[in-house]
């Protein structure tokens, strides 16, 4: 399964937080975690050093998190993180080491319940205008919002050149200006 | 986005999806230049309403050495339109000076000559 397959058939979206989360403040996602593990089995032995060793400080440190621990016999470790938004993420620890394990639960309490897709942007903004989006009249004289039409000047043609009148008026200017 | 058979049929959908990943591969290139194009047009659009036009408004940005792309130009112009009307004021106050739109070539304010030319 290549990155580009992943990208094509598993979605895209765009740039979002849940609730416009880091605009104000910050609140962790993360709702509750499940570990699921073996008492015995050898596969969950870092789950189990885990659980010894890291646990406990990872619930005090994170108190709006939820732990759960299922201990279930001939079943595989793993991970089942819920978010705030109703998403969920699912890891499996088999064979796992302790240091893994606290990476993967990091990985787990900094992700937003979104899935993994393609960010099609990278920015994202509620507000794109500062000074007002564009409008027919926005370059326009406000004097026409009163106006009483007919107008003679708006119904005039363009000028792209200048005019024989216009050339003969500006000698005529020039000589004045000269003293002749 | 494949319908009927196209979308449950192995066999049959693995040749259209062979299909869209070749347009897929193809389509990056040309997304470059349609939006380009599309920039342009924009641009241009903006430029004649304001009373220069766009060819204009490129040489005098290169000549004072603003290096805004027309990425963030044709935003400007939808999104920031005073800002764009800046700009094309700056355009309009410079073409005359570089003898754009006329016949009778570069200005020569702040040339000094001596009689020689």
């Amino acid at each position: 399964m290549t990155t580009q397959t992943w990208n094509r058939f598993w979605g895209s979206t765009f740039v979002k937080a849940p609730l416009r989360n880091g605009v104000g403040r910050y609140v962790q996602q993360l709702q509750r975690i499940t570990f699921k593990f073996c008492k015995t089995h050898g596969c969950s032995q870092g789950m189990r050093e885990y659980i010894e060793k890291e646990l406990i400080e990872f619930a005090r440190v994170n108190p709006g998190v939820v732990v759960y621990l299922k201990p279930r016999r001939h079943r595989s470790p793993c991970l089942k993180a819920e978010y705030l938004n109703g998403g969920e993420e699912y890891i499996s620890c088999h064979r796992m080491t302790n240091e893994d394990i606290v990476k993967w639960v990091e990985y787990l309490r900094t992700r937003s319940g979104y899935p993994v897709e393609r960010l099609r942007k990278y920015q994202h903004t509620d507000h794109p205008s500062i000074q007002g989006a564009w409008t027919p009249w926005i370059h326009r004289d406000p004097l026409v919002n009163i106006a009483e039409y007919p107008i003679e000047e708006l119904s005039a043609a363009f000028k792209t050149e200048k005019t024989a009148t216009d050339e003969v008026l500006e000698l005529f200017e020039k000589q004045k200006l000269s003293g002749i | 986005h494949f319908f009927g058979r196209k979308q449950n049929c192995y066999s049959i959908a693995i040749k259209y999806v062979h299909r869209a990943l070749r347009y897929g591969v193809r389509a990056r290139k040309i997304k470059k230049y349609e939006n380009r194009k599309l920039w342009d047009t924009r641009l241009t659009a903006g430029c004649l309403e304001l009373g220069t036009n766009y060819t204009n408004m490129k040489s005098v940005m290169d000549d004072v050495g603003i290096a805004i792309d027309r990425k963030t130009l044709q935003n400007m112009a939808i999104w920031e339109p005073r800002s764009f009307r800046a700009l094309a004021s700056l355009t309009k106050a410079k073409e005359e000076e570089k003898g754009l739109n006329c016949l009778g070539g570069p200005s020569s304010v702040g040339v000094v000559t001596r009689g020689m030319l």
